[in-house]
């Protein structure tokens, strides 16, 4: 798991293959939209600031506690809140380029699954 | 693009970031404007009828479709029974944990060790059992 940027309120931290997932959306999105990852990264810096964000305007609750950090050409950040090193944390699971407004049933699956993981090696 | 850390991924930027601090107003200023309705109970819709726009209108606004100019927030601020104040604050100061200077760690280690606590005891006293230093147990 990899720090992505320690804010006032919280940590982001980025699960094992998140890197790969983001880089491969964000070559997806649109060229007239070239300043949405720019705008993505400055959604997440404010949640990591002020410890939330707007929902459903900036955020999607997307149920059994994941939630989705959103831009407007369609990136989302899929991840939960909790803790990591007693300091409160979003860790984001995977991030993808959606089309609709509905989140993909296989997405929210997928980062239940990682934040299983994430809680089974913290058990060890 | 490196996306190991924001602060990598905003070296990388050929603006310098710009675009991300024009970005990192937007959305601070969209959720201010959003804790206020919240406060004041205020709806969308009746901030919208406030100031003679749509729903739609609003939405754009405050998700950063749209640009807001410095006259919107002063009459959204307004709707709102407040006033729009600026305050300016320098990059990079803040509240980044990595702005910690090696100045500032090497104060914050140099300081002198704690004493050691005392190594304690219990002491049998019948039914209670008393904590005490380990040299009183033993002159006992």
């Amino acid at each position: 798991m990899e720090e992505w940027h320690v804010g006032q309120s919280l940590t982001i931290w980025l699960r094992e293959e998140c890197q790969d997932s983001w880089a491969e959306a964000e070559a997806r999105v649109p060229g007239n939209q070239g300043s949405c990852p720019t705008q993505f990264r400055a959604r997440l810096k404010h949640l990591a600031d002020a410890g939330r964000l707007r929902v459903p305007d900036h955020m999607n609750a997307e149920g059994d506690g994941i939630f989705a950090v959103k831009a407007t050409c369609g990136l989302r950040a899929y991840g939960w809140f909790c803790q990591v090193n007693s300091r409160r944390a979003f860790v984001i699971s995977h991030v993808v380029l959606k089309r609709e407004q509905r989140a993909d049933p296989t997405d929210i699956k997928k980062a239940i699954a990682e934040r299983k993981a994430f809680e089974a090696e913290r058990s060890k | 693009m490196s996306n190991k850390t924001l602060a990598d991924w905003l070296a990388s930027q050929p603006d310098g970031g710009r675009l991300f601090e024009q970005e990192r107003l937007i959305v601070e200023t969209s959720e201010a404007i959003w804790a206020l309705m919240v406060q004041r109970h205020v709806q969308k819709a009746e901030l919208a009828k406030n100031l003679g726009r749509s729903k739609a209108y609003i939405s754009q606004l405050l998700n950063g479709a749209r640009n807001m100019t410095l006259r919107t927030l002063s009459d959204i601020a307004r709707a709102l029974g407040c006033a729009v104040e600026i305050r300016f604050a320098d990059r990079g100061v803040a509240y980044d944990w990595t702005s910690i200077t090696p100045a500032a760690i090497t104060q914050l280690i140099s300081r002198p060790p704690p004493v050691p606590a005392p190594e304690l005891a219990i002491r049998d006293d019948g039914d209670w059992g008393t904590v005490v230093p380990l040299e009183v147990a033993k002159a006992a």
